[in-house]
């Protein structure tokens, strides 16, 4: 494993705030789709941890949990930035509360697409609240719920912003 | 979001993490990522700031299209501003 100050810092806050069982993750290799063809011809998935969701239709995450919410929620991408509200008690809000396009950056998505640079916007798009100090429901559960929905979408690939 | 990234690569799908912690990276291993030296809460960039979002994005797309090794990390060789 890599450590460094920042790095211990967040595992000591964590431990003593949230989670005294808190642990890195730590992999010694990557899992690997090849990606061969055309950006033109990709159909691309959006999926943010910035805890996005839909102002008075989604349920929002539960913030308050100190081993945070594993859940999604599917967006659909015509939903205007400006009705997307960000539930995640881990970072500072300032700058997605003014523009939600920095964490879920839907308006820039559907410009690639009308501008032909990516094939097709994949629709949903898929918001998870990236606070996870205990990750085995994410790892078994909802995130390969996420990526069955995904590719039943017809995704190919994923953008994956975090926040 | 590395180890989300993880499993859609392990369904098929082919994945792009943009990050703010390099170190986060080189331990979860996501198969492919932008590491962007930005404050967390502005992974993008400011607030308003169209041109810095979609800069990222492109940069992000960039590294999917071409990145040739499982785990590859690439700097964003942009600065935080404000």
């Amino acid at each position: 494993m890599i450590n460094t100050e920042a790095l211990q810092r967040t595992y000591n806050t964590v431990r003593e705030k949230w989670d005294p069982h808190f642990e890195w993750v730590v992999n010694e290799s990557a899992p690997w789709t090849p990606f061969r063809q055309p950006l033109t011809q990709t159909t691309l998935a959006l999926v943010g941890t910035c805890g996005a969701y839909r102002r008075g239709v989604d349920c929002p995450f539960d913030a308050a949990n100190y081993y945070g919410d594993p859940s999604f929620k599917e967006i659909p991408t015509d939903t205007p930035p400006d009705a997307l509200d960000f539930v995640h008690t881990h970072y500072d809000h300032t700058h997605v509360a003014q523009d939600a396009n920095v964490g879920f950056p839907l308006t820039c998505l559907h410009e690639l697409e009308a501008e032909g640079v990516v094939g097709r916007f994949v629709n949903p798009a898929i918001s998870f609240s990236g606070f996870l100090p205990q990750p085995r429901q994410l790892m078994k559960d909802t995130a390969p719920a996420a990526a069955k929905r995904l590719l039943e979408a017809g995704a190919q690939a994923a953008l994956l912003v975090p926040c | 979001m590395g180890l989300i990234a993880r499993v859609l690569e392990e369904s098929g799908i082919a994945t792009v993490c943009i990050l703010l912690r390099r170190e986060v990276a080189q331990n979860v291993k996501p198969p492919r990522t932008l590491f962007v030296k930005f404050p967390f809460g502005a992974p993008l960039g400011p607030a308003g700031d169209a041109e810095t979002q979609r800069g990222v994005i492109w940069e992000a797309l960039a590294v999917l299209a071409n990145a040739t090794e499982p785990g590859a990390i690439v700097d964003s060789p942009r600065a935080w501003k404000r």
